[in-house]
């Protein structure tokens, strides 16, 4: 026992001095690996040195770049961040020093390391345009590891190339990875791919023609309405929400007509995106039908339906006063709550419950928008109208006996 | 030159200049703030409103409105009262009013009857419009891309990951060896995409119905977030789609956490003691990640103290054998928070000269110090 204590108390105390010394070891090189380069970074800003070519500023200090290690080096060049000018003196620099390495390391990783110099490489070759980026950028996406098939599609994504392209929309088929990771990458693109969307738009595989849908949205001069409008009575619910969501973006009358058939639609997300589109189309003389899903059953399409009457702005208002005796009290308090948001119900107030004589009729339609509202809605009211006109609502609400309506 | 340095951070390579930072496929995130008298609400309203996300909203949720707390608060921010007509799926105290920020629209603030941590986040996650929620308590600082970083994995897999969760390092050297070893065991958990467990000292985000199939979080719950990691994955197991927790391996940021370290454990018993089917739910790696770390080491280190001070009483052992196994324990605590401190090395922001030598020696001494860890832990839950 007494052996076997002494032991392991040697053992830890050995262990602990080990990794201690070796902790502030690996600290130190790091801080003597980035020295170098931070010197050199230091001298290429200078304004004797700036102006000067690449070839020339490699020179100066070609000294400091021999002694810093290969990973500090591809990490920075590999960051985003790095000016282009110096990105090409280290990319430079990197290919004449190393060459080969870049590309062994841009094509295989064994290890976490050898991923992040994978990575690095990987970014450091793209911005080079080197020839056979296509093709390890194809290689990375089709790896296991989801960081190291981000950072290919990532780049995929940047570039100019068509085949980068053509991986993309293949890793959107086959669903490989995420379809809004795929998706994002192919929206930022600096390529147009309208015309090949469209093609997609009658592929046989739903989520290929509910992507193709989505992705259209970009391209608002390229005539897709009717496309996409023959895709509203898609038999699958998600391609007619891509394609009326995308429609409520491109789309003109024909969008809205396709929009308000959706209004009925048996999906309530379909719904909520053609209530949406509406909204977003501002089509005012639709505003009675998007408020007709004020009482969806559906919470989330009568959240829809109030935030497309809010996008439609205060033409709608004679719709929402429709609204404020409907039986439903769903309706009533989306109504209200609309005409609060539209900034409709404080004017109503400024104006008249803040005068002596306040417009009997004017009256009786606030009265209508805090019934409608319920009390939380009339004591938010009078919260916002402040403590002198406040009081004054309040007092001419207190006559009315007012129920809150729990949703 | 301000970016070499971090460009050194390897870990972060793969966040730099994400598209996803902007892209509308980005799922929406609500962030939750729980502010019942919090220090520092400004800071974390203004840093969570800055996060690189496309589309997030902030809905702070507090218990006392009539403060000066929340005067500062509404006039920095413009606060308007405004009903908003929201489905109450949760139990929760009444809400008395609810206040949107005319600065910027997606903050809104709830004022609701005070109640406990667990009913102002249930209140806030009946308030949230989007798919996920955060929880981000006040007082943590953090970087623009941090959601971003903590959204990862849901982002790959939404219809499989219930949740996630972060690690927040506290500033305090011993505070920080314990938040490092239990990052350094994420970095372990991660790669293998195995359901986790959430780190008692970070930051969750959880996919919102996922939260409302379980219930909601408990008031009940000795650990708030460990009971809704198992209560989300039972309701999601029970209703035929098995979901996972993630467990980052890397920082969401920097601040003090308020941790009580002995209601871990004690949460991890119930659970572990509670549910029968916990190897399928759960995971056999998490559990027995969770029964190692959370229960049989302090066990272990509890009838280890009892033994000796058994021993000095009844003057069993000798000073020297007591001696060499303190040295025994600290000493092979302080390895394991070495390794720790070199994981911690390669991300931005690691501890570095001086800095670096103080938390290397302070592992040495951190067993020692633990006692009055604790001790302050149960003064502060009593205080609460």
């Amino acid at each position: 026992m007494q052996f076997f204590v002494a032991l392991c108390a040697v053992t830890a105390a050995i262990t602990w001095l080990v990794l201690a010394i070796y902790v502030m070891a690996v600290q130190r090189g790091r801080r003597s690996a980035e020295r170098p380069l931070a010197e050199a970074l230091r001298i290429l800003e200078t304004h004797s040195v700036r102006d000067l070519s690449v070839a020339e500023r490699t020179a100066r200090v070609r000294a400091l770049l021999d002694e810093t290690s290969r990973d500090v080096m591809t990490l920075v060049a590999a960051d985003p961040r790095t000016p282009q000018e110096l990105f090409d003196l280290l990319g430079g620099y990197l290919v004449e020093r190393w060459t080969g390495r870049l590309e062994t390391d841009a094509a295989t990783h064994h290890s976490r390391a050898g991923k992040i110099r994978r990575i690095a490489a990987l970014r450091i070759l793209f911005r080079l345009n080197h020839p056979s980026i296509v093709g390890l950028l194809g290689r990375a996406i089709e790896d296991d590891d989801t960081e190291l098939a981000d950072a290919g599609l990532t780049l995929l994504g940047r570039s100019t190339d068509e085949r980068a392209m053509d991986l993309l929309l293949d890793a959107l088929k086959r669903q490989q990875h995420p379809g809004a990771l795929v998706a994002s990458h192919i929206e930022h693109s600096p390529l147009s791919i309208a015309d090949r969307l469209r093609t997609l738009l009658s592929d046989a595989e739903p989520i290929v023609r509910f992507w193709a849908a989505t992705l259209l949205a970009r391209y608002q001069d390229a005539g897709m309405e009717f496309d996409l409008s023959v895709l509203t009575e898609d038999a699958d619910a998600r391609v007619r929400k891509a394609a009326i969501q995308t429609l409520g973006v491109i789309g003109d009358d024909l969008a809205a007509d396709c929009a308000s058939r959706l209004l009925t639609d048996s999906q309530p997300f379909v719904r909520a995106h053609a209530a949406r589109a509406l909204g977003a189309l501002e089509r005012t003389d639709r505003a009675p039908q998007v408020a007709l899903l004020l009482g969806d059953a559906d919470f989330w399409t009568r959240l829809a339906a109030r935030e497309s009457l809010e996008a439609m702005g205060v033409d709608v208002w004679p719709v929402l006063v429709r609204c404020l005796d409907d039986r439903d009290g769903f309706v009533r308090n989306g109504a209200a709550e609309v005409i609060q948001n539209l900034g409709v119900l404080d004017s109503l107030v400024v104006m008249e419950a803040a005068s002596d004589h306040p417009a009997p009729a004017k009256i009786a339609l606030l009265r209508r928008i805090a019934s409608a509202g319920g009390m939380r809605f009339t004591d938010s009211l009078i919260e916002r109208a402040g403590p002198r006109i406040g009081a004054r609502i309040e007092a001419l609400l207190a006559t009315m006996g007012l129920e809150h309506v729990s949703v | 030159m301000s970016w070499f340095s971090s460009s050194l951070g390897r870990d972060d390579l793969t966040y730099q200049a994400s598209p996803l930072a902007v892209s509308r496929f980005t799922i929406p995130v609500s962030v939750i703030v729980p502010a019942t008298g919090a220090k520092d609400l400004e800071q974390t309203l203004s840093a969570a409103l800055n996060l690189h996300y496309p589309e997030h909203e902030v809905i702070v949720v507090l218990d006392a409105t009539r403060d000066a707390q929340f005067a500062a608060l509404a006039a920095s921010w413009e606060l308007d009262a405004r009903e908003f007509f929201y489905r109450r799926s949760l139990d929760t105290t009444s809400v008395r009013r609810i206040y949107r920020s005319a600065r910027d629209s997606r903050l809104i603030v709830a004022d609701k009857t005070a109640a406990t941590s667990a009913d102002a986040v249930n209140c806030g996650v009946n308030l949230a419009r989007y798919r996920y929620v955060m929880v981000l308590p006040t007082g943590v600082a953090f970087d623009a891309e941090a959601l971003l970083r903590l959204m990862a994995a849901p982002l790959r897999d939404p219809g499989t990951v219930l949740g996630a969760s972060a690690h927040v390092e506290p500033s305090g050297h011993f505070a920080r060896l314990r938040t490092l070893r239990s990052l350094m065991v994420s970095r372990l958990m991660e790669p293998s995409a195995a359901s986790a467990l959430p780190t008692a000292d970070g930051v969750s985000v959880w996919r919102r119905d996922a939260v409302l199939d379980a219930g909601g979080f408990s008031s009940q719950a000795w650990d708030m977030d460990l009971d809704m990691a198992w209560r989300t994955a039972s309701a999601a197991s029970r209703g035929g789609h098995p979901g996972r927790f993630h467990r980052s391996g890397h920082l969401f940021g920097r601040g003090e956490m308020r941790v009580h370290r002995w209601q871990r454990p004690v949460e991890a018993v119930r659970q572990l003691l509670g549910a029968s089917s916990s190897w399928r739910v759960i995971g056999a790696a998490a559990l027995v990640q969770l029964a190692i770390t959370e229960v049989m080491l302090p066990l272990a280190a509890l009838a280890l103290v009892a033994w000796m001070a058994f021993t000095i009483v009844i003057g069993g052992a000798s000073w020297n054998l007591l001696a060499q196994i303190l040295v025994a324990w600290a000493l092979g605590l302080g390895a394991v928070s070495l390794a720790a401190v070199l994981v911690r090395g390669g991300m931005p922001g690691s501890p570095q000269g001086l800095q670096l030598l103080r938390l290397i020696l302070s592992t040495s001494v951190e067993l020692f110090v633990r006692p009055a860890h604790a001790v302050l832990d149960v003064r502060r839950t009593s205080h609460r």
